[in-house]
This record gives structure tokens, C-alpha cells and sequence, in this order.
């Protein structure tokens, strides 16, 4: 499970935004905006964390039951597949 | 949710500055029609690279900050004493005293549909070279076509009356 492609994280109008980088371009036509949760996610995977290491972090981070951020990080993972941005 | 977003081209600009800094080359969406019929709104993107103090001349496109904070990629169509007059190939109004200071970035290519057009293509060179030499023809062709859409706009209301 991971990022298809790379992916620099900036601060666009007060939002965390996912821009695509493709060598030493950066499309941001292709900027995707991510929540809290959703940012701590994306980083995750960046880095290469497993769904287990994602879920152990979001209920350490917001303090959430094991099954609530299971819940979440199944529905976001669900819609970065969905949406053609990751492997597996 | 991640959600995949349109940003306008001033919620962007910290951005593509920050990035160029990094020595990165930038895809933006193009927004408005003044760049038409080379650049079409929404539909083309333009492909970004810094400004290191290169040298600009007539014709050339740029990318560059107005004092109001406005950002706009237009074409120079003059230089004096070292201020260049900009103009977008869809406007017949020229905007004077542009300064080196204010150029951000200059354009390498434009995205048209599903065509990369490099901007040191012979082709587009000739585009160029053409676009700037027609100035004068320009002027009189968009005020025709205006004035056309302004008379059947006018027509159109006086037979809905």
C-alpha cells in the first residue's frame, strides 16, 4: 500500500493541499486538499506506514477508539484508491 | 476528505513562489481569456520557471506581480528606459511600467488541450514573431469582434422585448 506518485505537502488559503511532483515539476492542477486526519494519513504513507502503523496513530493522535480510526483510515484510503492515487 | 481543487491563481501565488524557490518548474491552470487564442480559460495550463534576470524582449511572455498584488502572465509589446508595456494577445489596452522587479516567472510552455507547445519551438516562434508584427491589424480585429458580440447582444435584447 502506497502513494502512487510523489507528492510535496504546502499551505494553500489556510489549507493543507497535496501537489503532485513529477521530477522537478510541480502540477498544481492536480492539488488535493486534505483535512487534519487526512494530512496525518498522507504523511503516513509517504513515509510507507502499513494500515496498522496509520491506525495506531490516529487513535494516539486524536485519541480515538481502535475501531473509529480503523473506520477513518479505511474510508480515506478508500478514497485515494478510488481517486487513482494508491497502489493496492 | 481529500478533495481535489481548483485554486485561484492569488491563493496559489505564495505557492508557486515558494516552489520556484525550491528550483522547481510549475503547471498552473490558466484563468482568464486574455492570453486567447493561445491560452484558453480553464482548458490550458502553462508551465513555470523562475525569473533569475534574464533578459526580456518584445513578444516575450512573463509572469509577473502588479503593485495592486494582482498576478498575470501577458506579453511584452514594448520596453523603454527598461519598463516593459505588457498586453495580453486578447486586449487592445496596454499596461505601461513594468518593471524587472515584478517578473516572478517567466513561461516555458503552454499545455493546450493535449499539446505541449514549447516556447522555443520554431513553431511557436513564428506564432510569435507573427502575433507581434499583426499588432497594429489585432487591435482593429478584436475591436471588430466586440463590437459584433456588443451589437448582437443589443439585437438579441430589442427581440426579446
Amino acid at each position: 500500500m502506497k502513494l502512487k506518485n510523489n507528492y510535496v505537502l504546502k499551505q494553500i488559503a489556510n489549507e493543507t493541499v497535496a501537489i503532485y511532483l513529477y521530477k522537478d515539476t510541480a502540477d498544481l492542477r492536480r492539488a488535493v486538499s486534505l483535512n487534519g486526519s487526512a494530512k496525518l494519513i498522507f504523511e503516513a504513507l509517504q513515509k510507507g506506514a502499513t494500515k496498522e502503523e496509520i491506525v495506531l496513530t490516529l487513535t494516539q493522535v486524536y485519541s480515538l477508539s481502535e475501531e473509529e480510526a480503523k473506520g477513518d483510515a479505511q474510508a480515506f484510503l478508500q478514497l485515494l484508491y478510488n481517486n487513482n492515487l494508491l497502489d493496492g | 476528505m481529500p478533495i481535489q481543487k481548483q485554486y485561484s491563481i492569488d491563493d496559489l501565488a505564495p505557492v508557486i513562489t515558494s516552489l520556484l524557490a525550491e528550483g522547481k518548474k510549475v503547471i498552473v491552470s490558466a484563468a482568464g481569456n486574455s492570453m486567447y487564442p493561445l491560452i484558453r480559460n480553464q482548458k490550458d495550463a502553462i508551465v513555470l520557471t523562475a525569473y533569475k534576470g534574464e533578459s526580456v524582449s518584445i513578444g516575450d511572455m512573463i509572469f509577473y506581480k502588479r503593485t495592486n498584488g494582482q498576478y498575470v502572465l501577458h506579453r511584452v509589446v514594448a520596453i523603454e528606459n527598461g519598463e516593459f508595456t505588457l498586453m495580453g494577445d486578447n486586449q487592445t489596452l496596454q499596461e505601461k511600467g513594468i518593471t524587472n522587479q515584478q517578473i516572478i516567472a517567466l513561461p516555458i510552455a503552454v499545455i493546450r488541450g493535449k499539446k505541449t507547445i514549447v516556447l522555443s519551438s520554431k513553431g511557436y516562434l513564428l506564432y510569435k514573431k507573427a502575433w507581434t508584427k499583426t499588432n497594429i491589424f489585432r487591435k482593429a480585429g478584436i475591436g471588430f469582434f466586440n463590437l459584433r458580440i456588443r451589437a448582437s447582444k443589443r439585437l438579441k435584447k430589442i427581440i426579446n422585448k
